[in-house]
């Protein structure tokens, strides 16, 4: 209807999700009722980084499903397929400027892992494209014929990936500067992790501000809780699904370099591994929402590092228990996406 | 209606000659002697599968050359388990008794998958050779199991008795992965360091493709351990020293099968050094036996062989004299030439007991300057 | 020309072609195989049933055979239990498993409840994993004693072949009887529309408890076949794969489709040892197949199985089509001294007793308010009518009144029962029915069986009788079916019944959703803007028969746009506007009355004012039918 208020009210301010701060009380709630139970503080900081690091690196590889999911409704099995793509594609770059990897600076291995990302987010990108043609767009709307599509098509690309790379895992060095780690009295923090930490406050931070600042954030936010409206008002809802989508894989492709580098190690079903744990913190976070997503994989992984020390037997299925207690509180998820 | 009638009867008819009609298709000829082989062709654990293959059809080449068995050439029917899956080793190994009258079978390799056969074969229609590993394997009381490599237990107690005589200690920690051959190391290494009177000060678990492991090391490091036994697979044990280093925790390591495998010796680089573990196979055994072998699998397919690939050429090789002996594919009479003969191969010297066991002896391997060595050969 | 016997030969050709392999010597090999398709036809069903049949997705069927093969293991090894005790106990068990998941599943929905269920079959692996000391740990439970029944051929797969097929094709046959019965149709009703469903009287809460327990005794019986005959069980025979291959089945058979399921099953256990001797690439080229199945035939094998199972499923008929012509209207005069439902009942009372009392009735969502403290009263007897711009809160009172929505305070009551506070299918059964603003009928039915739901005697069947199909569920069943067709004919569209209703027109299903809500001769009826969408003379027809209804002595609460309606029916009027009562009383008066003029036409203005500037206000006052 009123295109130009819209526009207009646009330039000015562009209506902004409101925040809910409950949940993300969540995290710092955990760490300090963790606290005590872990007993050394230098133990607690020690496990409380690495598990900072850890959900970071899921959130990384979360995040571009939980677009997928939330705007087009689509259950993507296959995302994890571009994950492990995104993780082959760094030897694309790595072949070449294996130097770089050997160097002792800081900035030349750091341009090389920034290379990297951007050489997987373009592949992953553009097999996303092809993804979204030939295996999701005939099976639109009907979620069970996607789970089973989506499933093949990641079976099939994982085929294509061994024809290309071979069966065998393939190791991969970390760069050398990014070795080791800090240490600070009794606190230590491998060095790579804190740079997940930045990458994935990276991304997050701009992810928020594409979706909360810009037009096309607004457009997406809008078609998540109501694509049908999006559409009337006369915007090309499907050009958008196919833009998100390839967002969406080009974000699991840089989430799999983080992840490649931390393993040092590639096969071809590295990314089918985390699936479970991805969609479980999508769950958590609410489909379709970025910060949920963010909260869930902190959440996730400080509960798999705490419990995994306190109480180990429990830490097996803690993912699954940090899940069913949100859902239990929250049925969808933290942070509820309206349309579902 | 005619169409539905119609297309009713082709259905059926398909059915039926899908299901029943290849009957016909899978009988050996009878030029040749026909073995089978159950192996993970499919699925994540193909590549276990493909050198499964390579050092198999390496036997078979070599059998051939020396003229064959029965006087007729070898030929092995490879048919797929998809490793671990029960219900898929139970199609293949009924499969290759069932429709190639196999004698013998090589594999199903997984202990899981040979448990869920055992029922079906152990009745002396076929013998499997098998370099499963699980303990329970041999203990059933299956007749009809041939085993190529030692069980957990004698893994298990090689590391911890040599770990405990060469490194002086008692403070022992374990980290296992949640699955079959984790939760089974946890029990044989507790066994044997309870009956030397012994606790272990920590005992951690992680699940199978766990990539952080700070909690299981930190409790490592707060219970004092100072050798820590990793029952794991090669991806993971190698993270774990790994990550041990970056929080530069000192305690020793030693591990299964896998502290010297390539991939773990690779992930782990600096941190794999002085590594002990437990394993069949290296390809840097200076053994002349084993460098023969070494050399003859390289030649044929430009990589170094691993411990599976030695295992099934050796389990070939086993089955191929043992029906050569039996002078029959007659598996009571085949299952008898086992148990009398005495065998030279790459893993061990073969010695078949009553309940299958071949091979009692296990190498002590140390990681040094990013090989694995063998340190020395313990014999049960 | 019987399609039936046609059918039923082929069908009885079928089984019999299935039942022949013990006979003719086939090796065991095949045997097995063929066994481990029925055991998975059986557990496929299961998932089918919820699904498939009552739409809600569960990726953990695998864990329900788990819990079903183990219970029956452990039960047979460290109890010396015979197999004939074990197995029910395992059922029972695994059941009860189910009903809880069946809770769980009222509160999380949708792609939450497939991903929850997609952690059951990891809770299953880590728990068999981990508690060693009971389940025997990764290695499985070894040593299970085999059933023991004497058949032909030589080894236990020839031994049990029949009793599995037996048994499978007997859980498909009850199956396909509770498909067609009441607690098939309300399975399906909540598919196809769980709002509607809820609102005509089924229990969406008891009916998914139940879908998942049958669910889940189905997986455990699989799961318990599967002990009995294999005599092994480890928590790799039930891992997600093997959920997700159960899927799979359901998909490729057809959703919602019990034959299909049954070829499927047959299908993907078969076809790849079919396939085996390709080697390396057999899974490829299984998986191919199965995505062409997917791309080439969206309905599945559920297509072939459907037809020759038509005589066994809901609207079929033997024989051409009864020829009777196209109706789209409602013809009164052929009903006039029918015996219609609605006649049956008594003369109406003196319409001043009040029926329903809203008594200070207030809405929120969020921080509006669509509903204010409203108050008034519905007389036995009487339309009265419900009016108001748009946005006044009309459908929010329907709504309320129905139960759909909790009023946030005030007080609802029906006679002498409170009606606020009661789930949507309470009120139903209290003698509220309604119809929707927009039709909301269940699409995959037939036009009878969406009538058949929301009647008393498909509503009084209970749920075991459901199942285990006694007489008087049939005697209810036929007694359901016969007062459908009264109310079909009522309205005029008899003709419909067997049609399925996405064929419909939208006048017709809005006449077949009007039969639905008398069918169980409520007390009060609500209709949310029951003209809307229907041609003019469609409207006047609609306007006798609620007329003749009301005559009947039902009451009814219609909420509706066009003036000459109201006028013309309505005995009273109750005006909101903007979540509040205006007024309230005989249409004439209303009208006239400078507070109501204003709301429709002041009000409005103002408001649209503040949002747009400039633009010509969207709802037009009150508009006259043309």
């Amino acid at each position: 209807m009123s295109d130009m208020a819209a526009q207009s009210s646009a330039q000015t301010e562009l209506p902004r999700a409101k925040t809910d701060w409950l949940p993300l009380l969540l995290i710092p709630a955990l760490a300090l009722l963790a606290l005590p139970f872990v007993g050394s503080p230098s133990t607690w900081v020690t496990l409380t980084v690495a598990g900072l690091a850890m959900g970071m690196m899921i959130f990384l590889m979360a995040s571009g499903l939980t677009l997928v999911f939330g705007l087009m409704d689509i259950i993507n099995f296959g995302h994890g397929v571009f994950i492990s793509l995104g993780a082959y594609a760094t030897l694309l770059v790595l072949g070449p400027l294996a130097g770089w990897a050997q160097a002792d600076s800081l900035g030349l291995n750091l341009g090389l892992l920034g290379l990297c990302i951007l050489t997987a987010m373009g592949v992953t990108g553009i097999v996303g494209a092809v993804f979204e043609r030939v295996i999701v767009r005939p099976v639109y709307g009907s979620h069970l014929k996607q789970i089973l599509v989506t499933m093949g098509g990641l079976i099939v690309t994982e085929q294509l990936i061994h024809a290309i790379w071979g069966a065998s895992p393939i190791p991969i060095p970390l760069p050398q500067s990014l070795r080791g780690a800090f240490v600070l009295g009794d606190i230590v923090m491998e060095r790579y992790r804190v740079v997940a930490v930045i990458i994935g406050l990276v991304v997050f931070i701009g992810m928020q501000l594409l979706l909360n600042r810009t037009r096309i954030g607004l457009l997406i936010r809008a078609g998540v809780e109501n694509p049908e409206m999006v559409e009337a008002l006369g915007y090309r809802i499907r050009r958008l699904f196919v833009s998100v989508f390839i967002a969406g894989s080009a974000l699991a492709g840089l989430g799999g370099v983080m992840w490649a580098f931390y393993r040092q190690t590639l096969t071809a079903g590295m990314g089918m591994e985390v699936m479970v744990l991805v969609f479980i913190v999508i769950i958590i976070g609410g489909l379709g929402s970025v910060g949920g997503c963010f909260v869930g994989s902190i959440l996730v992984a400080l509960v798999a590092n705490y419990v995994g020390f306190i109480e180990p037997k429990l830490a097996l299925i803690s993912n699954i228990l940090v899940m069913a207690l949100v859902l239990i509180w929250r049925p969808q998820g933290l942070f509820p996406v309206a349309r579902r | 209606m005619t169409f539905f009638t119609r297309a009713t009867s082709t259905f059926v008819a398909a059915t039926v000659m899908a299901g029943f009609g290849l009957a016909a298709a899978g009988l050996p000829a009878q030029a040749q002697t026909v073995i089978g082989a159950s192996a993970p062709l499919t699925g994540p654990r193909a590549l276990l599968g493909r050198n499964f293959k390579q050092g198999v059809e390496l036997a078979v080449e070599e059998i051939n050359a020396a003229g064959g068995v029965l006087g007729k050439p070898l030929q092995v029917a490879f048919e797929d388990d998809q490793g671990d899956n029960p219900n898929a080793a139970l199609n293949a190994v009924n499969k290759l008794m069932q429709v190639s009258k196999a004698p013998v079978i090589l594999g199903p390799h997984y202990s899981v998958a040979q448990l869920a056969t055992q029922k079906t074969y152990c009745d002396g229609t076929t013998i499997s050779v098998t370099s499963a590993s699980g303990i329970p394997v041999t203990a059933g009381g299956c007749k009809y199991v041939i085993r190529v490599r030692g069980n957990d237990e004698v893994q298990a107690r090689a590391l911890v008795e040599f770990a405990r005589k060469e490194l002086k200690t008692d403070k022992i920690g374990i980290i296992a992965v949640a699955d079959d051959m984790g939760r089974g190391g946890v029990s044989r290494i507790t066994a044997i360091l309870d009956a030397a009177g012994i606790k272990p000060v920590a005992v951690e678990s992680h699940n199978a493709g766990d990539k952080d492991f700070s909690a299981q090391l930190s409790r490592m490091k707060n219970a004092g351990a100072a050798l820590v036994i990793m029952w794991t697979h090669d991806n993971e044990a190698g993270l774990i020293v790994r990550q041990a280093k970056q929080l530069g925790l000192n305690m020793r390591f030693a591990g299964s099968t896998s502290a010297s495998e390539p991939t773990f010796i690779k992930l782990a680089g600096d941190a794999a050094e002085g590594v002990i573990s437990a394993n069949d196979f290296v390809p840097t055994n200076p053994d002349p036996r084993i460098q023969a072998f070494v050399k003859k699998y390289q030649a044929k397919y430009n990589m170094l062989p691993e411990i599976w690939a030695s295992a099934y050429y050796d389990a070939t090789q086993l089955a191929a004299r043992a029906i050569n002996e039996a002078g029959s594919t007659d598996p009571a009479k085949v299952r008898a030439a086992f148990a009398k003969m005495q065998h030279d191969g790459v893993l061990a010297s073969y010695r078949c007991q009553d309940n299958g066991d071949c091979n009692q002896q296990i190498h002590i391997v140390e990681v040094k300057g990013g090989q694995p060595m063998v340190l020395t050969t313990v014999k049960f | 020309m019987t399609g039936t016997s046609t059918r039923v030969a082929l069908l009885v050709l079928f089984l019999a072609v299935l039942a022949l392999p013990p006979f003719i010597g086939l090796n065991s090999y095949y045997l097995q195989v063929l066994n481990l398709a029925w055991i998975a036809a059986i557990a496929a069903l299961g998932l089918n049933i919820v699904t498939g049949i009552t739409g809600q997705v569960v990726l953990g069927q695998a864990a329900m055979m788990g819990l079903g093969a183990y219970t029956t293991g452990l039960l047979l090894l460290k109890t010396s239990l015979p197999w004939w005790i074990a197995l029910p106990c395992a059922l029972l068990l695994t059941g009860l498993v189910g009903a809880a998941l069946g809770l769980i599943s009222v509160r999380i929905r949708g792609h939450y409840l497939a991903i929850t269920t997609l952690g059951l079959n990891e809770i299953f692996r880590l728990v068999v994993l981990n508690e060693e000391w009971l389940t025997g740990g990764a290695f499985g439970l070894r040593d299970i004693p085999v059933v023991n029944l004497p058949g032909p051929g030589a080894s236990t797969a020839s031994h049990l072949y029949l009793p599995v097929l037996g048994i499978t094709v007997a859980v498909y046959a009850l199956t396909l009887r509770v498909f067609r019965t009441r607690l098939g149709r309300d399975m399906r009703a909540i598919r196809d529309d769980e709002l509607a469903a809820e609102s005509m009287g089924v229990n969406s809460r008891m009916t998914k408890v139940v879908s998942f327990v049958v669910c889940a005794i189905w997986g455990a019986l699989a799961g318990g076949l599967y002990v009995l005959f294999i005599g092994f069980v480890s928590p790799n025979n039930f891992v997600v794969l093997e959920s997700i291959r159960l899927l799979l089945i359901v998909v490729i058979g057809g959703l919602g489709s019990i034959g299909g399921t049954f070829l499927a099953a047959l299908v993907v256990t078969v076809l790849p040892e079919a396939l085996r001797d390709l080697q390396m690439v057999y899974m490829a080229v299984f998986g191919l197949g199965v995505v062409i199945i997917l791309l080439l035939a969206p309905r599945g094998l559920g297509i072939l199985a459907d037809w020759i199972l038509a005589p066994f499923l809901p609207g079929y008929r033997d024989g051409p089509p009864v020829a009777v012509e196209q109706t789209t209207g409602i013809s009164l005069e052929r009903d006039g001294n029918a015996t219609g439902p609605a006649t049956t009942r008594a003369v109406p009372a003196p319409a001043e007793s009040p029926l329903l009392k809203v008594r200070n009735v207030t809405k929120h969502f969020g921080g509006v308010a669509a509903l204010n403290d409203v108050s008034f009263d519905v007389r036995e007897g009487e339309i009265l009518g419900l009016i108001g711009p748009n946005g006044s809160g009309k459908s929010t009172m329907i709504n309320v009144c129905s139960g759909i929505v909790q009023a946030s305070a005030g007080q609802i009551e029906l006679g002498s029962s409170v009606v606020s506070g009661r789930a949507a299918w309470d009120v139903h059964a209290l003698g509220v029915s309604r119809i929707f603003q927009n039709v909301r009928l269940w699409t995959s039915m037939t036009v009878l069986e969406n009538v058949m739901v929301p009647h008393p005697d498909s509503r009084r069947s209970g749920t075991i009788e459901s199942i285990i199909g006694t007489r008087s569920l049939f005697a209810k069943e036929e007694r359901a079916r016969e007062a459908a067709l009264e109310a079909l004919n009522l309205i005029g569209i008899g003709a419909l019944a067997d049609r399925t209703t996405s064929d419909l027109s939208f006048g017709q299903s809005r006449l077949v959703e009007l039969a639905r809500a008398i069918v169980n001769k409520p007390k009060l009826l609500l209709l949310d803007e029951p003209a809307a969408g229907l041609r003019g003379g469609l409207i006047m027809d609609l306007a006798d028969i609620l007329m003749r209804l009301r005559d009947q002595g039902m009451t009814i609460l219609v909420v509706e746009h066009r003036v000459k309606l109201i006028m013309g029916m309505c005995d009273r009027v109750v005006v909101l506007n903007l979540g509040e009562k205006i007024a309230e009383g005989n249409p004439v008066d209303v009208a006239r009355d400078p507070v109501v003029v204003d709301a429709y036409l002041g009000g409005k203005i103002k408001r649209d004012t503040t949002r747009a500037p400039g633009r010509v206000p969207r709802s037009e006052p009150i508009r006259s039918a043309s």
